[in-house]
């Protein structure tokens, strides 16, 4: 399978820095979303050790065979928030950072996501999009009935994060594993895209823009400045061709 | 065009997208399972077993769920109503003959009801009149402590609408009625209709399948057969619910036990091999998956079921008759013999056979090893011998948290082994320390 890959990052409209980091690949079917979290510029270093270690992880490995994706994946994570954790208890400009971290790795002809806390992947194909990766935050965990909703303190938000980079000594990260199908297109996101566009629209805009697939990043971001831009916006989009 | 679906599969992998009738394909050949979920166009994903948010998000799945996969659970044909767009306009003499058809169901429910209670009022049978008496937690006590099994299963069978209603009362769940329902549940199919199984599981297991009822494990090893080969002999790590059952570290599992929610079953784990195993012998008795009786043993199967009584065994009482294989070309004998092994000696044996392959395989057979060396020593007495410290400083360093292919946690032995290897205090007093900080594990079950 052969895939396009586009990708750009925007500050939007009311953060003062950009704390979300990004890094693909076309060539290497390789591409990373983060998106840090913690005061000053806390999240903005925890993104980029997020994306920066996963990159430099997979540069070093010459070759990769599809039984060794989750492994590589899991303890080069596991390791690199184990540096997020360290670097923030030296400093204390930046103790508590975290991040998100969404990462695809394009080998043969699967997808493999690796997961951690509320970035996104979506998968479009002849106009459906679907939600690949679950948020692991209270809301979701309480409906799965993961999280006691005993365990949630008074007032938390469903949105907050049960699971990120740098929160705790152990780092569970979801590992997808997607078969490729011509003509189906992934978008990996920040929430400050998927908290801005609905999913209806996100799709519609897909749909409209499939001639100019070199411009939907843009597109995408633009759309998200446009519903207020509360958060920076983050995107990559891969298309699958056959 | 069609409607799509996409099929998320023990949140790890996906099927799809696929219409309709492509997923009812999908599901005979058993390509997904009623605990895994479903999600249309922008919708929320849903488990095909909760049958309510099926019918209130895809409707028109709901005929697949109720027709498909839920036949053989007791559930009716009827519960779902699905109304086609192209038939709205409803033929009156179909009316009637529904009417008709719901007439006489109404007379022979009354029927039957009336036919209870004058069997109930003239004491026509007083066992079972008994049987149907209000069930208590004291009384489902008691066939436990009498070691009762039959009498359990008996009373819980007839009395599980009752248990049920009990269990449900109120907005959250009561759950001193769960170990009961897990009791019986995991005695017999592994699942109670109308209960999911998440319930039954517990909220905070990770590393084990959501489902792990007979059915469920009876498709996981049917749809599995062609693999096992390549667990067992090609040194694949396959990223399957039942390759990673059969990695399942009996002694880690032995070391978690959880007495109250789980009666004598002790843990979640433990009843999922109850399962696996009575599902893989159920499977050596149907001679349609093979031509010939010794095809089995080309599969594997005796094997599995081999490795799958070891693990009960140890989980349950740390010893097994479980005969040992040979080691070379067998990856499941090599993790039984690292975990059979008596003393360093013997299991530096089993090292040397397992050969020394730098693929994912052998890397992970190295930490096996390395867990297997910690719980040598965790059982030890005196110092640590000084050969032995370097090893055990070296490991307590370089094992991971979390088994990457199982993903069950090792922190806490980990914690014991690092503890143990830099203190030159005698093993037993470590490990009596750290026990003491430790609440659901026995470092030394």
């Amino acid at each position: 399978m052969q895939i396009r890959m586009v990708g750009a990052t925007d500050i939007g409209r009311r953060r003062k820095t950009n704390q979300d980091s990004l890094y693909y690949d076309e060539a290497s079917g390789f591409g990373v979303v983060a998106d840090g979290i913690g005061g000053r510029n806390g999240g903005e270093v925890a993104s980029s050790m997020a994306v920066n270690g996963l990159r430099k992880a997979f540069m070093n490995c010459e070759k990769i065979r599809h039984e060794e994706v989750a492994p590589f994946l899991i303890s080069n994570i596991d390791r690199i928030n184990g540096e997020i954790l360290e670097r923030g208890r030296k400093d204390p400009e930046v103790n508590g950072m975290g991040t998100t971290l969404n990462g695809l790795m394009f080998v043969g002809d699967k997808l493999y996501v690796a997961h951690v806390g509320d970035s996104r992947s979506y998968m479009y194909y002849k106009k459906h999009l679907f939600q690949l990766t679950l948020d692991h935050n209270v809301g979701n965990y309480v409906e799965r009935g993961w999280l006691p909703k005993t365990a949630v303190q008074p007032g938390a938000k469903e949105g907050a994060l049960v699971r990120a980079m740098g929160l705790t000594d152990k780092c569970d990260v979801d590992i997808y594993e997607v078969d490729l199908k011509p003509g189906s297109i992934f978008i990996t996101c920040s929430d400050g895209l998927s908290g801005m566009i609905e999913d209806r629209r996100l799709a519609q805009l897909i749909t409209e823009n499939l001639d100019q697939f070199e411009k939907l990043p843009k597109v995408l971001i633009d759309a998200a400045n446009a519903n207020g831009g509360k958060d920076n916006i983050t995107v990559i989009v891969t298309l699958v061709r056959g | 065009m069609a409607k799509l679906y996409l099929i998320r599969r023990n949140l790890e992998s996906f099927a799809g997208p696929m219409t309709l009738n492509d997923m009812r394909d999908a599901y005979k050949r058993m390509a997904f399972g009623l605990q895994d979920e479903v999600s249309g166009h922008c919708g929320p994903w849903v488990t095909f077993d909760d049958l309510p948010a099926i019918k209130k998000h895809y409707p028109e799945v709901a005929r697949i769920v109720n027709d498909e996969m839920l036949a053989g659970w007791g559930v009716s044909g009827a519960a779902v109503r699905i109304v086609n767009e192209d038939t709205k306009r409803i033929d009156v003499r179909r009316q009637k003959g529904l009417g008709l058809a719901i007439t006489f169901l109404v007379i022979a429910v009354v029927a039957f009801v009336a036919a209870i209670y004058m069997a109930n009022n003239a004491k026509l049978s007083g066992k079972f009149k008994d049987s149907r008496e209000d069930v208590t937690l004291e009384k489902l006590q008691g066939f436990i402590d009498r070691n009762d099994t039959t009498g359990f299963n008996a009373i819980v069978a007839t009395n599980l609408d009752q248990i049920l209603e009990k269990f449900r009362k109120g907005k959250k769940l009561d759950n001193r009625w769960l170990p009961y329902l897990r009791a019986y549940a995991f005695a017999n199919e592994g699942s109670i209709p109308t209960l999911n199984p998440k319930i039954l599981r517990g909220e905070t297991l990770a590393a084990a399948p959501i489902d792990c009822s007979l059915k469920a494990w009876r498709l996981n090893w049917r749809a599995s057969v062609k693999n096992w080969n390549e667990v067992i002999v090609d040194r694949k790590m396959v990223r399957s619910h039942w390759a990673r059952l059969l990695a399942w570290d009996p002694y880690w599992i032995k070391r978690r036990v959880d007495r109250k929610g789980w009666l004598g079953l002790n843990s979640y784990y433990v009843a999922c091999l109850i399962i696996a195993e009575r599902a893989v012998t159920e499977l050596m008795s149907d001679v349609s998956l093979v031509s010939n009786a010794s095809d089995w043993e080309k599969i594997g199967i005796t094997k599995i079921k081999q490795r799958l009584q070891w693990q009960l065994d140890i989980a349950r009482s740390g010893t097994s008759s479980v005969p040992t294989e040979p080691v070379e070309g067998n990856t499941l004998s090599l993790w039984t013999c690292f975990e059979g092994a008596k003393d360093i000696k013997e299991l530096a044996n089993c090292r040397a056979a397992m050969g020394d392959d730098q693929d994912p395989l052998g890397i992970y057979n190295e930490e096996r090893f390395g867990w297997n060396i910690a719980r040598l020593v965790f059982s030890s007495r005196g110092t640590l011998p000084v050969e032995l410290q370097p090893t055990i400083l070296a490991y307590s360093l370089k094992l991971p948290k979390i088994d990457f292919f199982t993903r069950l946690d090792y922190r806490a032995e980990q914690k014991v082994l690092k503890a143990i290897a830099r203190a030159t205090l005698p093993i037993e007093k470590i490990v009596e320390k750290q026990q003491s900080e430790l609440i659901d594990i026995r470092i030394n079950p």
